[in-house]
């Protein structure tokens, strides 16, 4: 447990290194739906003191929901000696740039690595016509998170922010990797 | 029958379903721990609600159309949310494909261009028109 909580603060700390970048808001730890509840409403709060575009405001604040979200569903879990499973995370909302940026890693399962790569690559390589069609497609058909999670949240989080979403993934253990997402929004 | 009243929380919104003035309203933020969970008493309500009309139009010996006005005032609701919200306007829609006697009007509030926007992509995938009110 805590040899999970030693290595986020290690990439928690390379993010804050990074010379540009100025954080805003930042959790980490384990991701539990009331523990993810109290931090959205936090920075619900802080996005209305302190950006004063509603569509920025709202585009950072459904990128953020779905993230954390992602991690509270779809981390892999560590379980401790009391046999109490947790997620570990962390979601990092900085200002870099002139645009704002949010940086987001969590464990998970070492066998969904190939099919998230794959994912992100091909919104990646979308347009945002497409991807509208593919995000009214999986409504439509009710499809949610039809595969391993990688569903419409990630595909809501593309079309809200408009810019490649940099994907990096590193082998953790047997059977988990630490996967990262860095988002851009523009202002 | 029974009306369907939620109070609004952090993370649910607020739902008044009345079967008596016809008036159904949703309001605040969606993002519920299990959108399933949360949505199923609503589903449950409009399945009740469809059968509870039938009646209503069997007893009736008027010609007048019960109006039904649902109003949809979400100010966030998540990409899981989504897809509950679809489920509702197309099961509610069935009212007015499937009784002659009843019509069914949604209003859909938007308090920015990005929520409008969400609307005006509801209607492409449902097929059913929403009326569209600025806050």
């Amino acid at each position: 447990m805590f040899k999970e909580q030693k290595y986020l603060a290690n990439e928690v700390k390379s993010i804050m290194n990074l010379e540009e970048v100025i954080p805003l808001f930042i959790f980490t730890g384990s991701f539990t739906f009331h523990e993810v509840n109290s931090h959205l409403i936090s920075l619900k709060q802080y996005l209305e003191s302190h950006i004063s575009t509603k569509i920025t405001k709202r585009n950072i604040y459904s990128i953020l929901v779905e993230c954390v979200e992602n991690i509270n569903k779809h981390g892999f879990g560590f379980e401790n000696d009391n046999q109490i499973v947790t997620n570990y995370g962390y979601v990092i909302f900085a200002f870099e740039n002139n645009k704002y940026k949010i940086f987001v890693g969590n464990f998970i399962n070492q066998d969904e690595i190939e099919y998230i790569e794959s994912t992100i690559n091909e919104i990646n390589l979308s347009d945002i016509e497409d991807l509208k069609e593919v995000y009214r497609d999986k409504l439509e058909n009710n499809e949610l998170s039809k595969k391993q999670g990688m569903g419409i949240g990630i595909i809501d989080i593309a079309l809200r922010s408009k810019e490649p979403i940099k994907l990096t993934t590193k082998k953790y253990s047997e059977n988990a990797s630490f996967f990262s997402l860095e988002i851009t929004v523009t202002k | 029958m029974e009306n369907l009243k939620s109070t609004k929380t952090d993370t649910t919104p607020e739902i008044s379903l009345n079967f008596q003035t016809h008036q159904l309203e949703f309001s605040g933020d969606s993002r519920p721990e299990n959108a399933k969970l949360f949505y199923t008493p609503v589903f449950n309500w409009i399945t009740d609600y469809f059968n509870y009309l039938y009646f209503l139009k069997d007893q009736s010996t008027s010609d007048a159309k019960i109006i039904i006005t649902v109003n949809f005032k979400f100010e966030y609701f998540n990409s899981s949310s989504a897809k509950y919200i679809i489920e509702i306007i197309k099961g509610l829609n069935k009212i007015n494909t499937d009784n002659p006697k009843a019509q069914v009007n949604f209003n859909w509030f938007y308090e920015d261009e990005d929520l409008l926007d969400t609307g005006k992509e509801f209607v492409k995938i449902t097929g059913v028109p929403l009326t569209y009110h600025s806050i």
